[in-house]
This record gives structure tokens, C-alpha cells and sequence, in this order.
């Protein structure tokens, strides 16, 4: 108890001396306007040396990893502090940080993933308020300042150049259930629940959806061939075994697209709207061992330069004026999939998941 | 009162001593022996029967929270559940039949013929083994789907059928899992079939049986402790199948038990559902406690000795030319099991992405030893894999031994022992394992070191263990032991120089299997240790989820070369250790007859 107390003292002493300190010397250095403004870097910089100042070189998030460009640009720009993502679902994740608070042995310091899980967890009472560096937007910061929503991804359309002219491809949701396209399309099953399962979910939920989307989830079950993964969805259409594959994760698509694979990417749909879209989510848990080196990477990832290198990996970017990754629309003028308030979300969509991955066969 | 006090202590004395069985060293043994068990109660017992516990406990973690039976009535209400649980049954008890039938012929083939390659069976067995069932599942995926699959492409040529007709669906799920377990059991068999004694079999044959006759009659039904316990085993496990079914039923919508406890658990709210993940883990428990029963039902209380005394042969025979047919088996089984998909990995490891033919690369090998972490992560894996293989396949020793020769108690503490954590699905056993040690003192300290990951491993593994090795031991005949008790030596050195040198062969095996089961689970590591700490297969399969299949595939190529340098060097070691030890034995022997005045030893 003792030392955590102390723990606290110098963390609260270190930031605002290494403020001052840190201020001057970035003033003195910078960072050239690669992460913000001068007085926005200053605080980068301070931060930066509070956390080495405390002993905090090291990062612990809980959830899927981002793109190695992420971390590699963040580990170039801050060399002390090192980042390590543990891939965990949602259940281990949970019982990880029950276990971690039960014994008193904190290890994570961050926890990230889609919006619904890491929502949930701030209302629960797991993760702690935090200042943005940046000027974020209030919309890409919820439950009373304690979560972020530092990128969204898409989902859309791979198609295959070799086998189907880019102009050709499906225009809707409605279209991909015509006879046309019979046998042609490929998309990960809903039965193991996942994007997939939420895109359908949301389609029955709320009622405007489900009279939009009428007869969607069952012309997309007769038409499209199914298989287990996201990345084999990319696997099939590169290989040239389907022409298409729905719901393909725009970051999947941009890794193996460079790898020189013959596969274009469609999104938005132009006809009818609901294209998939996903908020990912972090939040700086209670007790968290480094709090100020986590603070740093978060704040990092709102930087322009945390935003850029989010989009150069194929995420979306959400601070004002930052272009959309490799040259897609901005998102303000796509026809999004429209979707409950974060914290409606958490238990709304539950049944309708449940019901689709059942309507599948799971 | 008064009465009570005046009544006379009838039929009881106030002894002057403590019985012979509770003094001295018997009490301190059975001290002991009460210790062992609590500590193997805790450790095995728990973790399933917390998971029992949780169906009915709503909460932030399994078996902790308000107690509710919504869940548990909502999850069984479901017309899904039942079907993917018969899906399930059908595939792991016609997997697993094929799997001992194919395993336990391959083990004859190999130790009681003397078929050309014999020899060669088990190292490949052993090689086999080591590959991950994603990778065996993505080699033969790529073999069977697609218009560049090459099955495809034969059918396209012989029968002009397009498409991918064999790419998914029944026939071919049950190729690809039995495919996948055929190494496991031939090397759960390998070992007792190589403890049986010819002198049986010619038995049969002098009373007129015909080759096959003995086969059937005499070699299996000897068999029957080993193959009934591996029956049981592989069918729980493939209960649990996640990855194989996934790959091949999805497509013809065919789904499974493990896929309905992934989707329950993480696929449907935002707060897990894990009540309703451990009710779908009750069906496997009913499952598991139904077979073990039916094991007990069959085998009953035969002896099924084969290790006798002096008489004791078990040298291979010619079989002739069919001796061929057996070797073309053989070449089949280690495509099927092994090379088909190793080689589909070895090449995608070399692909930019995996199954593309867009060129070749030393990219992914590149990347995977330029991360600083993979060489610790390499070693880390063999470390744990090889201690907690050994610790667990000690454990299975001791306890196949005490409920062979121990009474009826010690039988059940093993049974129990042994088979609890079956009970529980892949995909909850970490789960299963935190709720179970999280309030016990002394292990909840241990929760994020090694030393918990081992522990956890040892738990996990000991089943398969104890499966190669209890029908070793009970191949051993009594007589063996009470001749050298007989002579003069302890319990302790008898069970050192009489029973472990004849189980060796199963010790072995069972130490190589756990080893790989440790070496292969991803459900530990990522719950029981901390984030720097991970193994190949956590490593690897991250990297594949993450859409980096060429790197992960690369990575586990690199640890199926370091098992084969450590094994090496192991078998090695071994090979001199033992040439060492002949020799001593012999000169030893030979000074005894030179200073006794007899001729010397051969």
C-alpha cells in the first residue's frame, strides 16, 4: 500500500517538474510539427520524460495488435518506451484484469479493441479519465472522458482485376443477393460470430435498419459461400477462386495488396447505404503500472503523426483534415451503416447477434 | 445426565498404542500420501468442477458473481446446441476410431514385422506430430480448395468437374482429423505393442489360429487398456476440435460444439457469456464421465499382463511379401498425416502470401529472426515443453503404478486424477484453470510466473501422459516385482530397476506427446503468464490471426527445426548413455564370474 502511495507521490511530482523541463527542451529540440503544435509537442515531450523519469519504459495493452507500422513509428519517435500488445478476446481479457485485481499484481495498462467491449468496460468502473494532448473531438471520446476512439476500419468489397472489372462489382447489399453473383462472392461465415455477426446484427436492429435491409441476411445466405476466417476471405479472391469477397477488412486488404496480389478494393457501397463500419476503442485501466508511458502512446496515436501511420496500416483516421487511408472518401460522406450510441450498444445488440450467428447455423 | 455418566464403556477401550498402519514411518507415508492427494485434488479437480460451478454464476469471471440458472436453461433451450454437440460426438468417435485403428496397425507394423522402413515409422510419426493443427488444416485446405488445388485439378482433367467438390463437408473433415491424429496413435501404441510377448501369438498359431486369427484374438483384445484409454482420450479432445472444423464444415454448415462455446463465449454481448460457455462444457464432462465409465464397465478387473519372466520375447517375424503392402501404408499414412500439408507449409513459408504463387521470398524468415524476442521464445517453448512433458509423464507414472498395484481408493484417486481435466473444452481450460486458483493461497501468488504455466501445463497434459503409460504398466506382471521384493530390494528400488526400465518405451512416448501438447496449447499461455512471456504457438497464431500466415508458418519451422536439433542431440546422448551403461554392466558381470571361477560372459 505504502509503496503504491509512493508510487503515486513521484508520478504526481514528476509530470509537472518534467512539464516544465521538458517544455523547454522540446521548445528547444521539437519535433519538427510532426505530432502537433509546438505547445502540443512540448507536452509530448514532457510526458515523454515523466514516464522515463518514473521508471515507465514499458507499455502492456490488452486486445489485437495494431499494424507493426504503428508500433515501429511510435518506438521510433519515443526509443525508451516499447509497446507490447497481448491478443486477447474479450473473455480473457476480462478474467485477465479480474485476476490482476484480485492478487494486486497490475500488469495491463491500456485495453483495446472494438467500441462495444472497451464501452462496457468504462461503464463498469475499469478504466480511468484522461486529458487529450490533442483537440479531439468529442465524438471520438466517451463514457466521461475514460475511453477513445482513435480510428475506425472499414469493411468492403475485394475484387479480383483479373476476373471481374472493378466498374462490374456489386453497387449494393441488395445486388450481391441477385442471381448474378451466385456462387461468385466469398465472405467469412456469421456463425463465428465477429464483424460479420454485428454487420447482420445491426441490420435487424433498430427498426429503420431492419425495414431498409429486409431480406439482406437471407439473400446473402443463399448466394455467398462461406468460409471460417477474415484472412481467408482475402486468400480466396487474391488466389482467383471467387471474383469477390464481402466484408473484407480494409487493413487485411491493404497488406495483401502490396504483396502485389491482383485485388482492388470497393467501398462504399453507392446504392443503399449500410456499409460496415467498426470504432476501435482504448481506455487507460485503473492501477495501470504505467500510466503516464500509456498516456503518451494514446495521446501518440491522436498526433498527426499517430494518425497518419494509422492510416498508412489501412485504419481510418478521425482527427480533423486527415485524409482517408489510400485515397477512400472521407467518412462524412460514405453512407454508413447506422448504428445505436456507444453505450445503447452494449446490451442492444446482444439477441440480434445471437439470432444471426443461429440464423447461420452456429 | 447422571445415567449417562454411570453407564459402563461398553465395547470400548482406550487403547494402549496407536495401530502398526499409524506409527512411525507408515504414519509419515500416509501423512504424505493424504498431502499428494489434496494437492492433486486441488490442482486437477477443481478447475472442472469450478467450470461446473460457473453455468450457474453470472459474473466478470467464470464462477465468480450472482448465482442464476438463466443461462444454464437458456443454453440447453437451444435447438443449436444439440446439434452441433451430436455434430461433434460423430466426428471425434469415428476421427478416433480411425485414427487407433490406423495408429494401432502402424504400431504392429513397426515393432512385430519386419517390414523394409520400419524403423523409420516412429521418428516420422514423432515429426509429425510436432506440426500445428492450423498449418495441417491450411496445407491440406490449400490441397482441396481452390481451381489451382491440385485435387481439384485432377478431377478437372479425369472427369471435367469444376469447382472445389471435396473442399468442405463430411468425407472430407474426417480425412483431414483423422489425418491429423494418426501420429498420436501410433505412438500411444507403439510402446505397449512393443511389450508384448511373441510367445502369445505363437501360442495361437500352435492351436491352429491363423496369422490374422491371432491378430484379432490374442494381440488387440491385450491391447484393450491402452486402446480403450487412447478411445476415450481422443474422442474428448476431438470433442474440442476448433481449427479442422472450422477450415472444412463452415462451407457445407456443418458446425461443432467447440465453435458454439467460442461464439457464446466472446461472439454475442459485450459482457462474456461465460455461464453459458461452461453449461456447453457440462455436456463434455457428461460425455467424458459416460465413456470413462464404459472403459471400467468393459475392461473390468482382467489382468492383462504380457511382461512376464524369462520367456519374454517380443521379437519381430516375417510376414513375406505382403510386407510391401504394409510399407505402402506406411508411405500413404506419412503423406496424409505429414507431408502433404508440411510440404503446403514449407512452401508457404517462402510465399508472400500463403497458397499464392506471386513468387518466392526469404522475407518471412527474414522478419521472424529479426524480432528480438523469437529466440527466447523459441527456447521458452522447448524448456517448458520438455520439463513439463517430463513432470507430467512422472506424474502419470506414479499414478498408473499406485492404481495398478494400490487398492481400490488409490485406483479411484488416479481415475479421477487422470481424467478430470479432459473434462473441460480447450477453449475454457485457461478460463477453468484461473477460476479454480485464483482463491486458493499459495497458487495465486504464482498466477503471471513460470512456475504457474507450468503448473497449469502439467494439469493439462498429465491425461495424455497417463494415457501412453498406464497400459505399459499394466502390461507388467506382479510376479516381476514381489521376485525382486523377494530378493531383497525396497519398493523404491524396485520400482527404479524393475518397473521403469520396462515401461520406457511408454515413458517415452508419453513424455514426447505431453512435451508436444505443451508446446501446442494456446489456451495457458496467454491467461497464466504475462504478456513477455509466450510460447511459439501463441506467437504464431497471432501473427496468422493478424493476417501474417507466412510468418507464423515460418516461425513454427523454426521450432520444428529446433526440436529436431534438440532431439538429436537427445537421441545421441541417449544412444551413448546407454552403450556406457552396457558396457559397465557387462564388466561388472565379468569380474563377478572371473572372481566367482566361471566362464566369462558372452
Amino acid at each position: 500500500m505504502l509503496k503504491r502511495h509512493a508510487k503515486r507521490l513521484a508520478t504526481a511530482l514528476a509530470i509537472p517538474l518534467a512539464l516544465t523541463a521538458g517544455g523547454a527542451a522540446a521548445l528547444a529540440d521539437g519535433y519538427d510539427g510532426a505530432l502537433g503544435t509546438p505547445e502540443q509537442e512540448a507536452k509530448f515531450q514532457a510526458l515523454y520524460e515523466a514516464a522515463l523519469g518514473a521508471g515507465q519504459t514499458r507499455v502492456i495493452a490488452y486486445g489485437p495488435p495494431p499494424a507493426k507500422v504503428v508500433l515501429d513509428t511510435f518506438h521510433a519517435r519515443f526509443p525508451k518506451i516499447e509497446v507490447i500488445y497481448q491478443q486477447l478476446q474479450s473473455a480473457e481479457r476480462l478474467a485477465k484484469l479480474e485476476q490482476e485485481k484480485q492478487t494486486g499484481n497490475f500488469v495491463a495498462d491500456i485495453a483495446s479493441d472494438g467500441r462495444t467491449p472497451v464501452v462496457s468496460m468504462a461503464v463498469d468502473g475499469w478504466c480511468q479519465q484522461r486529458e487529450h494532448i490533442m483537440d479531439v473531438p468529442e465524438a471520438w471520446s466517451g463514457v466521461n472522458g475514460t475511453v477513445q476512439f482513435q480510428q475506425v476500419a472499414v469493411f468492403g468489397l475485394a475484387v479480383n482485376t483479373n476476373l471481374l472489372a472493378i466498374e462490374d462489382a456489386p453497387k449494393s447489399w441488395r445486388e450481391l443477393t441477385s442471381e448474378q453473383w451466385k456462387g461468385k462472392v466469398v465472405m467469412v461465415s456469421p456463425a463465428a460470430g465477429g464483424a460479420a455477426a454485428y454487420t447482420f446484427a445491426q441490420m435487424d436492429h433498430p427498426d429503420e435498419n431492419d425495414r431498409k435491409y429486409d431480406g439482406i441476411k437471407e439473400g446473402i445466405k443463399e448466394n455467398i459461400s462461406l468460409v471460417a476466417r477474415d484472412a481467408l476471405v482475402l486468400q480466396e479472391v487474391a488466389a482467383g477462386n471467387y471474383p469477390i469477397g464481402a466484408l473484407a477488412y480494409y487493413p487485411y486488404f491493404v497488406q495483401i495488396k502490396a504483396q502485389g496480389a491482383p485485388i482492388e478494393f470497393v467501398f462504399p457501397f453507392t446504392e443503399g447505404g449500410g456499409n460496415m463500419w467498426t470504432k476501435s476503442a482504448q481506455c487507460l485501466i485503473q492501477n495501470a503500472p504505467n500510466p503516464i508511458a500509456a498516456d503518451l502512446y494514446m495521446n501518440w496515436e491522436f498526433s498527426k503523426e499517430g494518425q497518419q501511420t494509422l492510416s498508412d496500416s489501412g485504419l481510418y483516421p478521425v482527427m480533423p483534415g486527415t485524409p482517408g487511408p489510400g485515397g477512400l472518401p472521407p467518412l462524412d460522406t460514405v453512407d454508413l451503416m447506422e448504428q445505436l450510441p456507444d453505450e445503447q450498444a452494449i446490451k442492444a445488440y446482444g439477441p440480434y447477434v445471437r439470432e444471426v450467428i443461429a440464423f447461420f447455423g452456429g | 445426565m447422571t445415567e449417562r455418566a454411570t453407564m459402563p464403556l461398553v465395547g470400548w477401550m482406550r487403547p494402549d498404542r496407536l495401530p502398526a498402519d499409524w506409527r512411525g514411518e507408515r504414519l509419515i507415508a500416509r501423512i504424505l500420501l493424504g498431502a499428494a492427494i489434496a494437492v492433486l485434488f486441488v490442482l486437477f479437480l477443481l478447475p472442472p468442477i469450478m467450470m461446473a460451478l460457473a453455468a450457474f454464476r453470472v459474473g466478470n469471471l467464470a464462477g465468480q458473481g450472482d448465482w442464476s440458472i438463466g443461462p444454464f436453461l437458456e443454453t440447453l433451450g437451444r435447438a443449436s446446441t444439440w446439434r452441433v454437440a451430436l455434430n461433434s460426438i460423430i466426428l471425434s468417435a469415428a476421427s478416433s476410431l480411425g485414427a487407433l485403428a490406423m495408429g494401432t496397425f502402424l504400431a504392429w507394423v513397426s515393432v512385430r514385422t519386419t517390414t523394409p522402413l520400419r524403423r523409420l515409422i516412429t521418428p516420422a510419426m514423432a515429426v509429425i506430430l510436432v506440426m500445428p493443427s492450423l498449418f495441417y488444416g491450411l496445407g491440406w485446405y490449400l490441397v482441396v480448395n481452390g481451381n489451382a488445388a491440385p485435387v481439384n485439378i485432377l478431377l478437372r482433367s479425369l472427369f471435367g468437374i469444376t469447382g472445389s467438390p471435396l473442399g468442405s463437408g463430411w468425407p472430407i473433415m474426417l480425412v483431414v482429423v483423422i489425418g491429423y491424429v494418426i501420429p498420436v496413435g501410433y505412438l500411444f501404441m507403439v510402446g505397449p505393442m512393443a511389450r508384448m510377448d511373441a510367445a502369445l501369438d505363437d501360442a495361437a498359431r500352435m492351436s491352429g489360429a491363423s496369422r490374422t486369427a491371432a491378430f484379432f484374438t490374442v494381440t488387440l483384445p491385450l491391447l484393450r487398456p491402452t486402446m480403450f484409454g487412447v478411445f476415450v482420450l481422443m474422442t474428448s479432445y476431438g470433442f474440442s476440435a476448433f481449427e479442422l472444423p472450422l477450415l472444412f464444415g463452415i462451407q457445407a454448415d456443418i458446425h461443432v460444439f467447440s465453435t458454439a462455446v467460442y461464439t457464446t463465449l466472446t461472439g454475442q454481448d459485450a459482457i462474456p457469456n461465460y455461464a453459458g460457455a461452461s453449461t456447453l462444457s457440462l455436456i463434455l464432462m457428461a460425455l467424458v464421465i459416460g465413456l470413462v465409465v464404459v472403459r471400467s464397465f468393459v475392461l473390468g478387473s482382467r489382468r492383462y499382463s504380457t511382461i512376464t519372466g524369462k520367456g519374454f520375447r517380443p521379437e519381430p517375424k516375417d510376414y513375406g511379401r505382403i510386407q510391401w503392402a504394409f510399407l505402402a501404408v506406411f508411405v500413404i499414412a506419412v503423406c496424409w498425416a505429414g507431408i502433404i500439408p508440411l510440404a503446403q507449409m514449407i512452401i508457404g513459408s517462402f510465399q508472400p502470401l500463403f497458397g499464392l504463387s506471386l513468387g518466392f521470398t526469404t522475407a518471412n524468415y527474414e522478419a521472424v529472426l529479426s524480432e528480438r524476442r523469437t529466440a527466447s521464445t523459441i527456447m521458452l517453448t522447448l524448456v517448458l515443453a520438455a520439463s513439463g512433458g517430463f513432470l507430467a509423464a512422472s506424474v502419470a507414472l506414479v499414478m498408473s503404478h499406485m492404481a495398478t498395484r494400490g487398492g481400490q481408493f488409490l485406483r479411484f484417486v488416479a481415475a479421477v486424477v487422470s481424467w478430470a481435466p479432459v473434462a473441460i473444452p480447450g477453449i475454457l481450460l485457461g478460463l477453468a484453470l484461473i477460476t479454480a486458483y485464483l482463491p486458493v493461497p499459495g497458487l495465486r501468488s504464482l498466477i503471471g510466473t513460470p512456475f504457474m504455466l507450468l503448473i497449469g501445463f502439467i494439469v493439462v497434459v498429465t491425461p495424455i501422459a497417463t494415457r501412453a503409460i498406464e497400459g505399459g504398466v499394466l502390461q507388467i506382471s506382479p510376479e516381476l516385482e514381489e521376485s525382486a521384493r523377494i530378493s531383497g530390494a525396497s519398493k523404491v528400488v524396485t520400482f527404479f530397476t524393475v518397473v521403469v526400465p520396462l515401461v520406457l518405451p511408454s515413458f517415452l512416448a508419453g513424455w514426447f506427446i505431453a512435451g508436444i501438447g505443451v508446446a501446442g496449447n494456446l489456451s495457458l499461455p496467454v491467461l497464466l503468464s504475462s504478456p513477455t512471456m509466450q510460447t511459439v504457438a501463441v506467437q504464431a497464431y497471432d501473427a496468422y490471426r493478424q493476417g501474417y500466415a507466412t510468418q507464423a508458418a515460418a516461425l513454427f519451422l523454426l521450432l520444428m527445426l529446433a526440436v529436431a536439433v534438440v532431439g538429436g542431440i537427445a537421441w545421441g546422448l541417449a544412444f551413448i548413455i546407454t552403450f556406457l551403461v552396457k558396457r559397465a554392466q557387462r564388466t561388472r558381470i565379468d569380474r563377478v564370474m572371473t572372481s566367482t571361477g566361471r566362464e566369462k560372459h558372452a
